[in-house]
C-alpha cells in the first residue's frame, strides 16, 4: 500500500512537471507581428510584375491556422475562397481588416494583462508592429491619420506606466487611459479597411447551363459584433472594379478613401463559389466572441519547434529516470 | 572700391557664420531615443565595429583575416590596451586575447568562425569596459566636482555607446530567458542618470551607475548560460565558434565573478578557455554562477552593513544598490528555483533593504541581510538553527546527528567535523599525533590544532585570522569553529535569533 501510494506520488509528480516544461513558449520579434509581417509578404508577391499567387497562398497557409483560431473560421474561409478565385484586391482588402482585428486583439490583451508590465508592453509593441504594417494605407486613405494615432500609441505605452527596479523609475499604470487611446485608435482605423465576406449563394444549385451567372449576388459585410461595431463603412464593388486597380499595393495604396467608404458592396461569385463548399460562409463572423478565448498569441505556431523536440526529449528523460529510479528503490 | 571689399567681407563673414550655426545645429540634434547628442570620435568607434565584422561576411573575395587583424589595430587597439591596464594581473587581457586569437586562426589554428566571434564578442568587452571607464573615471570625477556639463557630454558617450553597440545584445538576452534588461536600461536606468546630471543628483547618479553596470553584468551572465545550453545543440562545424562567443562573453564579467566566487569563477573561464565544446557543462556553469552571484549578494549585503556601521550611509547605498542588482542578476535562478513570485518579493524586499539603508537602520538592515541570504541559500547554500538536527543544504533538508551550539563563553557556534562535511561538502580529517584537524574544500586545506588560537592555510600560519574560540573536544568528537573556517573556505556566516545560513 505505501508503494502504491509512493508510485502515485511519484506519477503526480512527474504530471506536474511536464506540463510546465513542455508550455515553453517563445514570442519572437517584439516589434512584429507575424501575421501582419504575413500580409506585407503576401501583398509583395500580389504587386510583382509575375503574380505569385502560388507564393502568396503558401505564406497565407502558415498563417492560416492562426487567423482561424483568432478570429473566425469564417474568415479564414472568406480568405481561402479569395485565394481560390486569385481575387488580388479582396485577398488584400480583407486581409487588411484580419489586421484591424489583430490590433484588436493586442489591445484586448494588453488591457487584460495590464498589470503584467512586460507582458502588456510586448503585446502593445506587437500592436505597433501591426500598425506599422497598415500606416500607408491609413495615410493614403486618410492624410495626417498615421501621426496621430502614433502618438495614441505613445500615450498608451505612457499608460502602462512602468514597474522601476528597487523603486527607481516606478509609474504607475493607467488602465482607464490606456483603454481610451487604443480605443481611438481602433475607431480611427477600422472604418478605412472594411470586410468582404465570402457568401454562399442563396439559390438553388447551379442549373444544368453552368455558363449562365447569377444575375446579383450582394453581400452586406457587417463583421464585427454589435459591442464592437463602430462606424464601419460597408463598401461596393463589382468584380470588374475590384480587379482594375491590379497594383493597388505598390508602392503605396492608390485606393482612395472614397473607394473604400461606397455604401455597399456586392460581389458576384464565379460558378466554383455557388457550389455550396463553404459550411461557414455566414456573412456576420464574430471574431471577438470566437477569438475571446485565446491566448494572446497563437501557441501552436510560434512554439520554436527545435526547441519543443528538445524539451520533450528532456520531459521524456526525466520521467523515464523517475521510472527508472522508482524500479530501483522498488516503488513500482 | 573700399566700399565693394567691405560687402564682399560683411558677406562672407555672414556666410561663414550662417554656416557655421547649421552645422552646429545639425551636430547638436539629437539622435535617438535618449535624446543625446552624438560624439563624433565614438560613432566612429561604433562605424569601425561594424565594418569590421561585415569584413567577415564577404563572399568574393573571402574575409583575410591579416586585413581584419590590420584593421582591429588601426582602429582599436590603442583603446584596448589603455583598458586593459586596468585589468588585474594575470586576468586576461582584452587586447591580448582578441590579437592571439586572431593569430591562431590566420595560422589556420582556429577558424574563421572563432576569429568573428573573438571581434564581434572581444569588441563587446571593449565597449563595455569603456562604458564602465567612461563613467566611473569621467562622468562620475565631473558629477562629484559640481561639472555637470563635462558629466553630460561623459554620460551621453556611454549611451551612445549601449545604443550603438550593446542594446541589441540586450534584447537578444531578454528574447531568450523572457528577462526586461534592455526595458529597465531605456526607460528606467539610462533616464535616471540623464535626470541625475541635470538635478546634479551625486548620490543619485552613484546609485543609478552602479544598475547600469549591474544590468550590463546581467546581460552578459545570460550570455554565458546561453552558449553553455545550446553550444551541445549545434552541428559540430559550428560548435567552435560558439565556445569561442561563451568565451568572450563570459571574459566581460570574469573578474566580477571572481569576486564573488574565484573557483567558481575560473572553473567556467577554463570551460570555455578549453576551447572543448565537450567541456561545456550547462548545470555545472550553471551552478558556477549561481555561485559566484551569491558570493556578490552576500559581500555587497556585508559591506552596506559595515559602511553604516561606520556612520557612511551614502557608501552603504551604493554597496546596498550593488548587492540588489546582483540578486537582480540572479533573476532566472530565483524564478526557477522559487517562481516568479519569489523574485518579485526578492524586489521588493531590495527596495526596502535601500530605504532602511538610507534612513540609518542598522538592526532593520541586518535582518534583511539575512533574510535575502537566506532565499538564496535554498537555491545554494546551507541554513539550519542552533540546537536543531534538521540542516538544509541547497534548498534540501537533510537530518545530523550531532547538533551545532554556541559557546557561552566566547558566542561562537561550534560544529562537528561530521556538520560542517555535510553542510559544506568539504573534507575533514582528524589527525590524531598532532590532534589537529585538517578540513579541505575547492582546493584550500585549512589547519586547526586543539587548544590553539591560530591557523594554517595551505600549510602557512594564516596571519589575518586569531581565533577566540579554538577547536573544543567534547564526548569524544571535535567541535570546529564555524565562521573561522567558513572565512577560511571562502564562505559567508550570517546569524540572526538562532538562525545561520552560510552561503558563498
Amino acid at each position: 500500500m505505501t508503494k502504491l501510494v509512493k508510485a502515485l506520488a511519484l506519477l503526480v509528480m512527474l504530471m506536474l512537471v511536464v506540463p510546465n516544461v513542455i508550455l515553453a513558449y517563445s514570442y519572437g520579434d517584439p516589434n512584429q507581428d507575424e501575421v501582419a509581417e504575413s500580409f506585407k509578404e503576401i501583398a509583395v508577391k500580389l504587386n510583382a510584375s509575375s503574380v505569385d499567387w502560388k507564393g502568396a497562398s503558401e505564406i497565407y497557409k502558415v498563417r492560416r491556422a492562426e487567423i482561424a483560431s483568432h478570429f473566425g473560421e469564417s474568415i479564414a474561409v472568406t480568405l481561402d475562397h479569395n485565394f481560390a478565385d486569385k481575387n488580388k484586391a479582396l485577398v488584400l482588402s480583407n486581409f487588411k481588416y484580419v489586421l484591424v482585428l489583430n490590433l484588436d486583439r493586442r489591445f484586448e490583451y494588453a488591457l487584460k494583462d495590464i498589470e503584467d508590465y512586460a507582458k502588456s508592453k510586448l503585446l502593445l509593441a506587437k500592436a505597433k508592429g501591426t500598425f506599422g504594417v497598415l500606416s500607408p494605407y491609413v495615410e493614403a486613405k486618410k492624410p495626417g491619420l498615421e501621426s496621430k494615432i502614433l502618438i495614441a500609441f505613445d500615450a498608451a505605452l505612457e499608460a502602462l506606466g512602468n514597474p522601476g527596479l528597487f523603486g527607481v523609475g516606478e509609474e504607475s499604470v493607467n488602465p482607464q487611459e490606456f483603454e481610451k487611446q487604443t480605443s481611438y485608435i481602433l475607431q480611427s482605423v477600422k472604418p478605412l479597411f472594411p470586410y468582404t465576406a465570402y457568401k454562399i449563394a442563396a439559390t438553388p444549385k447551379p442549373t444544368a447551363a453552368p455558363t449562365k451567372k447569377p444575375e446579383t449576388n450582394t453581400v452586406t459585410a457587417t463583421p464585427l459584433p454589435a459591442d464592437k461595431q463602430t462606424a464601419t463603412p460597408v463598401a461596393t464593388a463589382t468584380p470588374a472594379e475590384v480587379t482594375a486597380a491590379p497594383m493597388e499595393e505598390t508602392p503605396l495604396p492608390t485606393e482612395s478613401p472614397e473607394t473604400s467608404a461606397a455604401p455597399v458592396e456586392s460581389v458576384e461569385p464565379g460558378p466554383e463559389n455557388s457550389s455550396g463548399s463553404n459550411e461557414d460562409g455566414n456573412d456576420q463572423p464574430s471574431p471577438a466572441a470566437e477569438g475571446a478565448e485565446h491566448a494572446p498569441m497563437e501557441r501552436s505556431d510560434k512554439t520554436n519547434p527545435f526547441i519543443s523536440v528538445l524539451i520533450i526529449g528532456g520531459a521524456v528523460l526525466i520521467i523515464g529516470g523517475g521510472v527508472w529510479y522508482a524500479r530501483k528503490k522498488g516503488l513500482i | 572700391m573700399r566700399r565693394i571689399l567691405s560687402i564682399i567681407l560683411s558677406l562672407s563673414l555672414i556666410s561663414a557664420s550662417l554656416t557655421f550655426l547649421v552645422s552646429s545645429a545639425t551636430a547638436a540634434e539629437p539622435v535617438n531615443q535618449f535624446n543625446i547628442t552624438v560624439d563624433a570620435a565614438i560613432e566612429g568607434q561604433i562605424k569601425a565595429f561594424a565594418e569590421i565584422k561585415a569584413m567577415f561576411d564577404t563572399k568574393d573575395p573571402a574575409p583575410v583575416l591579416a586585413d581584419i587583424k590590420a584593421k582591429y589595430i588601426e582602429k582599436f587597439q590603442a583603446g584596448a590596451k589603455a583598458l586593459d591596464v586596468f585589468i588585474k594581473a594575470g586576468d586576461p587581457k582584452i587586447d591580448e586575447t582578441i590579437i592571439a586569437t586572431l593569430d591562431l586562426a590566420i595560422e589556420g589554428k582556429l577558424n574563421l568562425g572563432q576569429a568573428k566571434q573573438a571581434i564581434d564578442k572581444g569588441l563587446q568587452w571593449y565597449f563595455y569596459f569603456l562604458i564602465k571607464d567612461i563613467i566611473n573615471k569621467k562622468a562620475k570625477p565631473a558629477m562629484e566636482s559640481g561639472d555637470t556639463a563635462t558629466a553630460k557630454v561623459e554620460l551621453e558617450k556611454a549611451i551612445q555607446i549601449y545604443a550603438g553597440v550593446l542594446q541589441a545584445t540586450a534584447a537578444k538576452r531578454d528574447s531568450k530567458f523572457k528577462t526586461t534588461t534592455q526595458d529597465l536600461l531605456d526607460t528606467v536606468v539610462i533616464p535616471a542618470l540623464q535626470a541625475d546630471v541635470t538635478k546634479k543628483d551625486v548620490l543619485g547618479f552613484n546609485l543609478h551607475r552602479q544598475m547600469l553596470d549591474k544590468t550590463l553584468i546581467k546581460v552578459f551572465i545570460l550570455a554565458t548560460l546561453t552558449y553553455a545550453e545550446t553550444i551541445p545543440t549545434k552541428p559540430v562545424a559550428d560548435q567552435p565558434a560558439a565556445v569561442t562567443e561563451g568565451y568572450f562573453f563570459y571574459m566581460s564579467v570574469y573578474s566580477y565573478l571572481k569576486g564573488g566566487s574565484a573557483v567558481d569563477a575560473d572553473y567556467i573561464k577554463n570551460a570555455y578557455g578549453s576551447g572543448d565544446p565537450s567541456k561545456i557543462n550547462l548545470e555545472a556553469i550553471k551552478l558556477a554562477v549561481t555561485r559566484a552571484i551569491i558570493g556578490k549578494v552576500s559581500e555587497y549585503g556585508n559591506a552596506a552593513i559595515a559602511k553604516m556601521a561606520a556612520g557612511d550611509l551614502p557608501a552603504a547605498q551604493v554597496y546596498a544598490m550593488e548587492g540588489n542588482m546582483f540578486v537582480a542578476a540572479g533573476e532566472t535562478f530565483i524564478k526557477e528555483k522559487y517562481g516568479e513570485l519569489a523574485y518579485t518579493l526578492a524586489t521588493a524586499q531590495g527596495t526596502q533593504f535601500l530605504e532602511t539603508v538610507a534612513a540609518g537602520d542598522i538592526t532593520a538592515a541586518k535582518l534583511q541581510v539575512f533574510g535575502t541570504v537566506k532565499l538564496i541559500s535554498g537555491i545554494n547554500g546551507v541554513n539550519f538553527k542552533i540546537n536543531s538536527k534538521t540542516l538544509t543544504v541547497n534548498g534540501v533538508p537533510q537530518t545530523v546527528e550531532e547538533l551545532a551550539y554556541i559557546t557561552p563563553a566566547t558566542s561562537r557556534t561550534l560544529v562537528s567535523a561530521k556538520f560542517l562535511s555535510e553542510s559544506l561538502g568539504a573534507e575533514v580529517k582528524w589527525i590524531a599525533a598532532s590532534r589537529t584537524v585538517v578540513i579541505s574544500k575547492d582546493g584550500v586545506i585549512a589547519e586547526l590544532a586543539v587548544g590553539s588560537t591560530t591557523v594554517k592555510q595551505n600549510g602557512q600560519v594564516f596571519e589575518g585570522l586569531t581565533l577566540d574560540q579554538p577547536v573544543v573536544i567534547k564526548n569524544q568528537r571535535s567541535f570546529i569553529p564555524l565562521k573561522a573556517v567558513a572565512d577560511l573556505l571562502g564562505f559567508k556566516v550570517f546569524y540572526n535569533n538562532g538562525e545561520i545560513v552560510i552561503v558563498k
